[in-house]
């Protein structure tokens, strides 16, 4: 109830935002105004160019492309300068005399296209300073592949993991912590589709090919009102659309996968297509050295990938977009002597279309349907026996995203989502000697959730901007469903049958979003955000590692949807003609209805029964600070970053009511990221992380009952693991760009001076009590030592 | 099944992962305070047997010997009592050194009857433990036969143990098997044949089981073969009606015995029904029946 009573009482400053809004229009002067819009793409690829900057320098006024490359200015009558630039690119610079709406298509051309330097001052850069972002970050996919690469791979998730205030869940994983939240608190899109298991195999790497990938946006506080359903952060990451302007087909061949992607246009510069594919090969490599007659013949594991989208301009105002990932992990094993056989696979599909609509200059539509699946099975077979267990989810999803554009001074936005959630929590079926055998109905939970959001970006005067946005989201769990009824001591003693489409629990909930920036001079800037999320889906896991076998369950009369109030406050200050960027950014956030297993749960528990019986709630707090230094002009570029946080839990149930810190707690967290370009063929890129240990649980006593050892464990995450540091160093060497055939070599070194991490602790018993010899002893597992790698990629 | 998949899971990750490598390192940690530790039984016709122990720091070295391995754990000098709702009994330590428990405290004076409410009362390391347990009525055995372990195509003379029973109506009963063969002397439980009736309420139960689980002292080496029952053997059950708390506490005791040490499962708390201690004081009546092994 503390949650609903404080959106209630912050009512009256919506209806202030809503009237700061259109008071801004109110003040616009009578003069006669005309309209400049167009898309904006890559001259080479024909790619659309979402975040390029339009600046108009007579006004010192910019707007940036949205997601589709898309602007519009509205400016009164006049002569203007209008320049766009996006890093990378030469800055494109055109006087215009505005008189009607212009329409304005512009394609940027590569910097390094040229064959010289050229030194520009990129406006783009100024965003730092100038917008209301707050704790976003986009990282260029580009700019990733010069960096050293895991086993070859090279992978945006860990790149991200390299930004302050995102921390990894340990050696070699892809999972996510973003200021202090759980690893179920980040919204992860693949051109809008929910990838709801971004990993593969156990985390090592994530699932997305570099190859297909355009951009990478990560927000990690102040996140916008279009976006929502998570309390932590948004990586939202789009997908190539296929080089429209001629036939590309890009390789790689690594140490553990090999990639193809091949692009083109259907019919030139009105449609493209893209697909690329990756697969893991550790199994087709070692199969020949594994003699026919052992017994583990035919047990393996890979994974793959496929992205593929097409798009098409049906007319100068409409764009079709279809893409679509699939991708499945497998893993097999086969013992022939005991006749066991088990293949396991999992993984996610997801189909997003997406049609874009110019309603006139000003009103840019996006409508979406969304497809997206997160299956795992796990298949065991032995002779006559064989046993299923799936568990996962599926999305079906439809939305609108308006872009309104008055005039320079406001980008409106709004929109409305709806996604239709079917949940599968672990079933299981059995058959012996052909026999099905029961074990409980398959179970299945089924939700709506909906949301309307409207956010404005404004100028209110010079030197304040503002970011106001409001998100209205609503959360309902509907039948069929069946709950069971406990008694005091946990027995099922009752049980209540939903039926089809019958609402269970509904929660509606407002968002408020309110980022600002304050001007101090060209240069810095002061920025502020308070943003408030309800997030209806969690996952919560027994194990300690983050797994395929994770559920996702969504809220229900047990669980209420968890809330959580994020405020920061940072300064961004711009130095050498924009060339480096700085920013201090500090937190603090609230987060209730906190989801965790009720101390002695076990894994079995989750059969004929429901999931959230055996779950407890608590609130959660995680404050901290950021310094992010960057540069991404010139021969040497990237950022140094360095986190300073906490984060805590509080749970009546757990730890006897005392808070303690989360098992993600790291107290810093520095990464140094940087690359050199030598010269036209080779870079260099480093990459150095120090990060404290993360927390574990560790046994405190132990004592005997029927003579077998029991561990009684102490305070909850009592022991910190030692410090994680790591550095790794590549070279690329990028053949001449004139030829037909374009390759490059990607040497890496990771772990360069072998540094033994930390990957898990466990306890030993050595000895045995009999001979007197008996001690329990802890040791410490570390996965990689240094681990050179080549891969070769070719373009043509 | 899930830990069965999670188990896969991780040999898949460390056979993947050929570089791993591993070292002791030293932990330092706050032990937390010694706590009585409760093993106590009172079976319907039968006298209450209390083992009274205490916890010690995990990573302390152990003692050299069996005997000091006791002395460090037993505490021979508590003050126990049980009440059965009209007198206490003072119960007395006594040592048994050919059979498990080797020390208990006990007393000849009270003999446990079904329907009756026996509360504990232990005094040691300064603290005091209690706690109440009741004696369920006992539930009987239909049948009991033996089957041959479909899952090993390599043997065909070992197998399980099944038993038939009726669970009664009411919700709330709650089972664990005890079990020897002929040759030991001793019956002890049989893992994993701990079940409350909580989905089978009332409904003719079937379950399977190994060997008995010998404590430390008793057995100290195990061969896979030793889980099963041979063709031939003499097998005598005791299948003992428990109450729902003593089950949650022997279910997860169970459960934390199989994740001991497996560093991707979360602790498991064990539910204990002792107020300030450890351990469960458990009122049982029992069925008993003898089954020979054959086809």
């Amino acid at each position: 109830m503390i949650s609903l009573q404080k959106s209630f009482s912050l009512k009256p400053k919506y209806t202030l935002l809503i009237l700061m809004l259109f008071a801004a229009f109110l003040s616009a002067e009578a003069q006669k105004k005309h309209t400049i819009s167009g898309y904006i793409k890559d001259e080479s690829t024909g790619e659309y160019m979402p975040g390029a900057n339009v600046y108009v320098r007579e006004t010192k006024q910019g707007v940036s492309t949205n997601v589709y490359g898309f602007y519009s200015l509205t400016l009164t009558e006049g002569k203007y300068t209008i320049s766009v630039s996006f890093i990378g690119f030469q800055e494109f610079v055109q006087t215009i005399d505005l008189k009607a709406d212009q329409r304005i298509n512009i394609n940027l051309k590569s910097q390094s296209v040229q064959g010289k330097e050229i030194e520009i001052v990129d406006t783009k850069l100024e965003n730092n300073v100038k917008s209301t972002d707050m704790g976003r970050v986009e990282v260029s996919v580009e700019e990733m592949k010069k960096l050293p690469a895991f086993f070859g791979e090279v992978d945006l998730v860990k790149i991200v993991q390299l930004i302050p205030g995102v921390k990894n869940a340990g050696e070699g994983n892809t999972g996510l912590y973003v200021r202090g939240g759980g690893p179920d608190q980040n919204l992860v899109l693949l051109d809008e589709a929910v990838v709801y298991n971004a990993a593969h195999l156990l985390g090592f790497f994530s699932v997305f090919n570099s190859d297909a990938v355009k951009t990478v946006d990560l927000h990690k506080g102040g996140m916008p009102a279009q976006y929502g359903g998570r309390l932590a952060s948004v990586l939202d990451i789009s997908m190539k659309e296929g080089n429209s302007k001629k036939m590309q087909v890009d390789g790689g061949l690594g140490l553990i996968s090999s990639r193809l992607t091949v692009q083109g246009p259907i019919k030139k510069d009105t449609s493209s297509f893209i697909v690329s594919g990756r697969r893991t090969y550790i199994d087709v490599l070692v199969q020949p050295f594994v003699k026919e007659t052992s017994p583990t013949k035919g047990s393996g594991y890979y994974f793959y990938d496929l992205n593929t989208k097409v798009n098409y301009r049906l007319s100068d105002k409409d764009r079709l977009f279809i893409s679509g990932y699939f991708g499945r992990d497998v893993f097999t094993f086969k013992s022939k002597d005991s006749g066991f056989n088990i293949r396991i696979p999992w993984g996610n599909a997801t189909v997003s279309t997406r049609w874009n609509h110019l309603f006139s200059n000003k009103l840019f539509l996006n409508t979406s349907l969304i497809f997206s699946d997160y299956q795992f099975e796990s298949n065991v077979e032995q002779t006559a026996f064989k046993f299923s267990v799936f568990s996962g989810v599926r999305d079906y999803n439809g939305k609108m995203d308006f872009s309104w554009y008055p005039n320079y001074r406001h980008t409106i936005k709004f929109g409305a989502n709806y996604i239709f959630h079917r949940f599968t929590p672990n079933n299981a079926s059995g058959e012996l000697v052909g026999e099905p055998f029961e074990l409980g109905p398959p179970e299945r939970i089924f939700a709506h959730e909906g949301a309307v959001y409207l956010s404005d970006d404004f100028d209110v005067t010079e030197k304040l901007r503002i970011h106001a946005g409001l998100r209205g989201s609503i959360f309902s769990q509907v039948g069929p469903f069946t709950r069971y009824l406990k008694n005091e001591v946990g027995t099922t003693v009752d049980s209540v049958i939903y039926a089809k489409g019958d609402p269970i629990k509904t929660y509606p909930n407002v968002e408020p979003r309110l980022m600002m920036r304050y001007t101090l001079n060209s240069k810095s800037s002061i920025k502020a955000s308070y943003t408030q999320n309800y997030q209806y889906i969690h996952i919560t896991s027994l194990a300690n590692q983050s797994l395929p076998t994770d559920l996702w369950f969504p809220s229900t009369e047990l669980v209420r949807p968890q809330f959580g109030i994020q405020y920061s406050l940072g300064y961004y200050r711009n130095f050498k003609d924009n060339a480096w960027e700085a920013s201090i950014e500090g937190y603090y956030k609230e987060m209730q209805n906190q989801v965790e297993f009720k101390d002695g749960t076990l894994p079995a528990n989750g059969v004929n029964d429901n999931v959230d019986n055996f779950l407890t709630f608590g609130t959660g707090e995680a404050y901290g600070v950021e310094f992010f230094l960057k540069k991404s002009l010139g021969k040497l570029s990237g950022w140094i970053g360095y986190t300073l946080s906490y984060t805590n839990r509080t749970f009546p149930e757990l730890n006897n009511g005392q808070t303690y810190f989360a098992r993600y707690d790291r107290r810093h967290d520095m990464s140094v990221v940087l690359t050199y370009e030598l010269n036209k063929s080779w870079t260099f890129g480093t990459v150095f992380v120090y990060a404290s240990g993360s927390l574990m649980w560790l046994p405190t006593n132990i004592y005997y009952f029927e003579g077998k050892p029991v561990l009684q464990y102490g305070e909850r995450n009592n022991y910190r693991m030692p410090a994680y540091h790591r550095w790794d160093l590549s070279a690329t060497w990028t053949g001449p760009k004139d030829r037909k055939v374009r390759s490059s070599w990607n040497f890496s070194i990771y772990n360069v001076y072998s540094r033994l991490n930390p990957f898990f602790i466990y306890i030993d018993p050595e000895g045995d009590l009999q001979s007197g010899n008996f001690k329990n002893t802890a040791k410490m597992v570390s996965l990689f030592p240094i681990i050179p790698s080549v891969t070769y990629n070719m373009s043509f | 099944m899930k830990t069965k998949t999670l188990s896969i899971l991780t040999i898949l990750l460390l056979s993947f992962f050929v570089f791993s490598c591993e070292r002791e390192i030293e932990i330092e940690l706050d032990q937390s305070e010694e706590s009585i530790v409760i093993e106590g039984i009172i079976e319907a016709g039968g006298n209450p047997r209390v083992l009274v122990s205490k916890n010690r720091g995990f990573f302390n070295d152990f003692p050299s010997d069996i005997v000091a391995l006791l002395d460090t754990f037993i505490l021979q000098n508590a003050v126990v009592t049980v009440n059965d709702g009209q007198t206490t009994y003072p119960l007395t330590f006594v040592l048994n050194p050919f059979e498990y428990p080797f020390a208990y405290y006990t007393t000849t004076a009270l003999v446990g009857e079904v329907g009756k409410t026996y509360l504990l009362t232990v005094q040691a390391l300064g603290k005091t433990a209690t706690a109440r347990t009741k004696i369920p009525p006992p539930v009987p055995v239909d049948s009991l036969y033996f089957g041959i372990n479909v899952f090993d195509i390599n043997e065909d003379s070992l197998g399980f143990l099944y038993a038939v029973y009726q669970d009664p109506d009411t919700l709330g009963n709650a089972y664990r098997l005890y079990a020897k063969k002929s040759s030991e002397t001793q019956y002890f439980p049989v893992s994993g044949a701990i079940t409350n009736d909580e989905f089978i309420n009332g409904r003719l139960v079937t379950f399977f089981s190994g060997q008995s689980d010998k404590p430390f002292g008793v057995q100290d080496t195990f061969i896979e073969q030793d889980f099963f029952y041979r063709l031939g053997d003499t097998i005598q059950i005791k299948f003992c009606s428990i109450g729902i708390r003593e089950f949650e506490f022997y279910n997860t005791f169970e459960a934390a015995l199989g994740t001991n040490g497996n560093p991707f499962a979360s602790p498991i708390i064990i539910k204990t029904n002792i107020e300030g201690g450890l351990g469960v004081w458990c009122g049982q009546s029992y069925f008993s029946d003898t089954l020979i092994a054959t086809n």
